[in-house]
């Protein structure tokens, strides 16, 4: 089986579950958005997949290999990036150097050829490539960690909260140019409150609330009207 | 979704007492006496007659009571305060060698030694202090380290005072005139320091200090924001504890009547550290187990004081990887885990919950007029470049239930820390019933009438249900913290007072029965419980709930809702919600503020808010 | 004039290994967030080892130093691996403060028990740190130039290592945000290790250096161990360079105490500039992080 596969999750710190019980995959290539209003768990499911974080029980697989409770490291090696909440960019590194980071442990060439196109797709960057990266706009700070995904290389991308922070225009730019950074058979899991978005961009999604499915469909059916997504985000 | 009121009399019974909800949950009422006291009385009798009776381990004996005393001292700084303090002898150091100077230059005894070495390493322990106000644990812990090793030096050249290498000898051993050997005598003459001091600390603990000290240990944030004054009483738990370790200085050059700089050194820090580490840092039976153990151990045979000191690293690091709370924790533990097995309890279920009135005789204080009047005037807030709030002005009138609503990121949670103060940095004004609050610290702005809950709890985690409330009641108890040393009779009077309010107001958020368990121990729901009641406690005039609903299954966050609309209108304070869910926003608030990318967007009753397109659009996106 | 510059050039002299002591230091809590209590002992080791090389098992002076590197870095891996590593996401501070000094007191008495009590001298080939030789009236002893020169050279190295190599940047992107690192593929593990094994090495180095200034005494590492951290308080902590200048001050303001101030105040000039500066300029990770801290 090919994709990401989760069974079963379970998340949470001793009498606390925040995940009870989730089934999701993502097919190869698939476009999948992850929707729910904020608390309901969705970037818990993210660092969960990516290793920051440890399920109490259940598996995630992708491509047939499983990673449940792996190391993050390890994970990264096996093409599962994950663009974190709120950038995070490396401060006081410059801009080249958090390119740089991104390209940890694989090569001096694949470095060249990453930033390469990290360039070409962001020219902005190139321009600053000297400077600290927590002196950038939000906007620019997540041009550089688009770029550091690119470089990555992923096999599964997973984006939290892409738009947070941005103003509206730039949101856009960045959901436009999704399609043109990163390939056909590249799987992308994102994480999203402005459903708009995600919808617009996504072949399908999943509605978490309270750390549950609580509504899974075809974006294509609620792109017109997100808005009936109302009572799946809210509970009412 | 019903709230039934739970079969209560309490308003309508004559027959019942104050105390009821007290009475109902079989809390026991603050006394004098507790059975620590009994422990301690058990080990004075034992160790006086020992003394006698094996006078040949004297030295041994007095030592252990000797470090039995350092280590109270120090679970003052660190077990009670939490603060790191690696170079607590120190404070011994100058004890001891004020001793010395006092018998000789003046000719007096522990009369004069005592007071003056308590007084002196107070005052140096409140100046060593005062770091802590600035930097964080681990800084302060190398502060310590570096201020302890290079006092050594100091007194190591302070030829006048130490007489440097060759020592000071201990004067004779008096108390007004009266000459003692050593030996039995001062073992038993520690003895009696040591109840003295061990009853003054427990006094302490068992008090609003004590309470205080490990609410700010825990979680300095909450604890700010109960109003308690938390930068004065770090310094206040290093001068304490700096005193107390002060007069067993002066009992400590007696026992081994002569001393060097030297001996105060990091060794001695470390076994003093390593005392309470495996005796339990957060009882005052760890400092005498520890003792104990660290004294009697090398004892044993030839062969281990000659590895002392690997053994002693040894320890160290083995107790570190597996039991943090030292053996008076296992005991603990163990204590636990036994009475689990003979009275099983009924594992925490989130369980009915019942909506209270608030209806109690003990707390009809709390209804008053209508108040928590909030200006907020061109309120700022930037994260590097980040405008979090960006130039937000609302009014809110007295007694009125107002929600803030905005997806992820809007400004809420910093529009809340803007107002309490939790945030630096923030600019605008912020008025509370027409006092101006802006530029005030956390606890004064708590002191003058905000009370706030987190949307990470910040609670204190190894403190009870109780605990949490009794430190809301804080500010009510109006003791002076010198009475709570000696337990004075008024103080037992405000304490069984505060007792019962707190059972009261656990009863009113259903918490009653979970009030001796500890909040790590609880279930989400619970916990958030804990946060409302502790903040309720401080009897706010206004009271900021951020994200009160958040985790909780629908009914409990209905039920939450009822029971803090049900406070307000009680007690007329003001009430200003963070939630996301709207639909719960709606049923309790007539008024809607919604936030977005930190400027409000829209501002009316539920239902134009929720019909309003643009804020359609920001939740859900277009 | 002559006996300015002399009083300056010994002021340096402590001012280094200051320094070197303040960036192993720092270097450990920069990424780790663990100040290292068992540093002065560890240093000390080095030296202990050194001598027990050439002195004792007649391995010529090179090779012996050497070899105590060798040692020191191994030793301090298998340590980390053992004691340090374990700890790793504990929450709280104090189980990795009194793992270090359990660490200190452990090692201490073992050296203790190993070379004794009494103070050795460290013999330097060719006598070299007996060479003395005057410049216009300022006495240079040769030993002191070899100590200058290893310093720039220790901190040439190190400064490379961290800003440019790959497994400095990892390093530095640690040391910034734990959790995007390990999103870029950086283990925890390996960080913590280098960060620990350089440090040893720094601080061996240290202790080799000043061994024949000294004598190899229990705890002679420790009073310099204590000025490094001072050092590193001046220079807030967080920054390496910050930690080295904040050294050579430290040792500068020393010289000119000492010589002419009474000697109690000169010994207590370090506490004294902890105070000042904890209490006037707390630079460092606490203060910053506790403005944006969100509740």
């Amino acid at each position: 089986m090919t994709g990401l596969q989760i069974k079963d999750l379970k998340v949470g710190y001793k009498r606390n579950q925040v995940i009870h019980g989730l089934n999701l995959h993502v097919d190869r290539g698939e476009r999948v958005a992850l929707l729910g209003a904020n608390g309901a768990g969705k970037s818990t499911i993210l660092k969960t997949i990516s290793g920051l974080l440890t399920p109490s029980t259940g598996t995630i697989s992708f491509d047939g290999e499983d990673v449940t409770g792996q190391k993050a490291s390890n994970i990264v090696d096996r093409g599962i990036i994950h663009v974190p909440e709120g950038r995070r960019v490396f401060p006081a590194l410059n801009v080249e150097e958090n390119l740089q980071v991104a390209n940890y442990g694989r090569g001096a060439k694949r470095l060249e050829e990453g930033l390469a196109v990290a360039y070409a797709t962001f020219p902005i960057l190139k321009e600053r490539r000297n400077q600290a990266a927590g002196l950038l706009s939000g906007g620019q700070q997540q041009m550089l960690s688009l770029a550091r995904a690119i470089i990555a290389r992923p096999k599964l991308l997973l984006i939290d909260e892409m738009s947070l922070g941005l103003a509206p225009v730039l949101v856009k730019e960045f959901y436009d140019t999704l399609g043109q950074l990163f390939s056909d058979d590249v799987t992308l899991l994102l994480v999203e409150q402005n459903a708009g978005m995600a919808l617009a961009h996504c072949k399908r999604f999943y509605v978490i609330r309270n750390g549950e499915l609580a509504l899974e469909g075809n974006a294509a059916e609620y792109r017109d009207d997100p808005t009936a997504l109302q009572s799946a985000y809210l509970g009412v | 979704m019903t709230v039934t009121d739970r079969n209560t009399t309490s308003s309508a019974d004559s027959g019942r007492t104050a105390s009821s909800a007290l009475e109902r949950a079989g809390i026991p009422l603050p006394t004098y006496f507790r059975i620590n006291h009994i422990l301690g009385l058990v080990f004075f009798i034992a160790i006086w007659f020992l003394a006698d009776s094996y006078s040949q381990y004297s030295q041994v004996m007095m030592l252990t009571v000797i470090y039995a005393v350092i280590g109270a001292s120090l679970i003052v700084v660190h077990g009670l305060a939490g603060q790191l303090t690696l170079g607590h002898t120190i404070f011994v150091a100058v004890g001891a060698f004020l001793s010395a100077n006092i018998t000789a230059s003046w000719g007096r005894g522990l009369e004069t030694e005592i007071p003056i070495a308590f007084a002196v390493a107070l005052l140096l322990g409140l100046l060593v202090g005062l770091p802590s106000l600035r930097v964080g644990e681990l800084y302060l812990a190398l502060a310590t380290f570096a201020i302890a090793f290079v006092g050594v030096q100091v007194l190591f050249e302070w030829k006048q005072f130490t007489s440097g290498g060759t020592g000071k000898p201990a004067g004779t051993l008096e108390f007004f005139g009266h000459e003692f050997n050593r030996g039995i005598t001062l073992v038993r003459i520690s003895l009696v320091v040591l109840v003295i001091v061990f009853w003054l600390v427990g006094n302490m603990i068992d008090g609003r200090t004590g309470r205080a000290m490990n609410a700010l240990r825990t979680s300095e944030t909450a604890a700010k924001s109960v109003g308690i004054p938390v930068p004065w009483l770090k310094v206040l738990a290093f001068g304490i504890g700096g005193g107390f370790a002060g007069i067993a200085g002066v009992l400590y050059i007696h026992s081994i009547r002569r001393a060097i700089p030297e001996n105060f050194g990091v060794n001695f820090s470390i076994i003093v550290i390593l005392t309470l580490i495996i005796g339990g840092q957060h009882r005052l039976a760890g400092a005498v187990v520890g003792a104990i153990f660290v004294r009697w151990i090398p004892e044993l045979s030839r062969d281990i004081q000659q590895y002392e000191g690997m053994i002693y690293g040894g320890v160290l690091i083995i107790l570190t990887l597996f039991s943090p709370n030292g053996l008076v924790g296992l005991f603990e533990k163990a204590f636990k885990a036994i009475r689990n097995i003979v009275k099983p309890k009924p594992p925490l279920e989130l369980d009915h919950v019942d909506g209270q009135a608030l209806a109690s005789p003990l707390l009809a204080d709390l209804a008053g007029p209508k108040r928590g009047h909030l200006v907020v005037d061109d309120a700022r807030v930037s994260f590097g470049g980040v405008h979090a709030v960006d130039g937000v002005s609302f009014e809110v009138e007295a007694g009125a239930v107002t929600g803030l609503i905005g997806s992820n990121g809007a400004g809420k949670t910093t529009c809340f820390n803007a107002m309490t103060g939790h945030v630096k940095g923030a600019s605008g004004r912020f008025l509370l019933d027409d006092t101006d609050l802006s530029g005030n610290p956390i606890h004064q702005r708590a002191l003058s009438g905000m009370g706030r809950t987190f949307q990470n709890l910040n609670l204190h985690g190894d403190l009870t249900v109780l605990d949490h409330a009794l430190l809301g009641l804080d500010r009510e108890l109006g003791y002076s913290r010198i009475s709570e040393f000696f337990r004075l009779p008024w103080v037992l009077k405000a304490e069984r007072r505060a007792y019962c309010r707190a059972a009261e107001l656990l009863d009113h958020m259903a918490l009653l029965e979970h009030w001796n368990d500890k909040v790590e121990d609880l279930p989400y729901g619970l916990q958030k419980r804990v946060d409302v009641v502790r903040a309720i406690a401080t009897n706010p005039a206004i009271l900021l709930l951020d994200e009160p609903a958040a985790g909780l299954p629908t009914a409990e966050a209905a039920v939450m809702m009822e029971h803090v609309r049900q406070f307000a209108e009680f007690t007329g304070a003001g009430v200003l919600v963070i939630e996301h869910n709207v639909e719960l926003v709606a049923n309790v608030c007539e008024r809607v503020i919604v936030m977005d990318a930190g400027k409000i967007l829209a501002d009316g009753t539920a239902e134009t808010v929720m019909a309003d397109e643009r804020v359609i659009a920001a939740y859900l996106g277009a | 004039m002559s006996s300015l510059i002399q009083l300056m050039w010994s002021g340096l002299i402590s001012g280094f290994a200051y320094s070197l002591v303040a960036l192993g230091l720092v270097l450990v809590f920069k990424t780790a967030r663990i100040l290292n209590f068992a540093a002065g002992t560890m240093a000390g080791f080095g030296g202990f080892l050194a001598y027990w090389f050439s002195v004792e098992k007649g391995v010529p002076w090179g090779f012996a130093i050497l070899l105590a590197l060798l040692l020191s870095g191994v030793g301090t891996a298998i340590i980390e691996r053992l004691t340090i590593r374990p700890l790793i996401g504990e929450k709280s501070f104090l189980p990795i403060v009194v793992m270090t000094l359990g660490i200190e007191v452990a090692l201490a008495n073992w050296s203790l028990e190993w070379w004794g009590g009494t103070a050795k001298s460290f013999p330097v080939p060719g006598s070299i740190d007996r060479t003395n030789w005057e410049i216009s009236g300022v006495r240079f002893n040769a030993w002191h130039l070899v100590i200058a020169g290893a310093t720039f050279a220790t901190l040439a190295i190190v400064g490379y290592i961290v800003n440019r190599t790959e497994l400095g940047l990892a390093m530095r992107a640690f040391a910034e945000d734990k959790e995007a690192a390990k999103l870029m593929g950086i283990k925890e593990s390996t960080v913590s290790q280098v960060t620990w094994v350089l440090s040893a090495l720094v601080g061996s180095v240290t202790g080799i250096l000043y061994a024949p200034v000294l004598f190899l005494q229990p705890d002679y590492m420790n009073v310099i161990f204590i000025k490094g951290f001072v050092a590193a308080i001046l220079g807030g902590f967080t920054s390496l360079s910050g930690g080295v200048f904040g050294g050579l001050l430290l040792g500068e303001l020393e010289a000119f105490a000492v010589k002419y101030s009474p000697r109690e105040f000169a010994a207590a000039l370090p506490v004294v500039i902890v105070f000042i500066i904890l209490l006037v300029r707390p630079l460092g990770l606490f203060t910053r992080a506790k403005s944006h801290e969100r509740v």
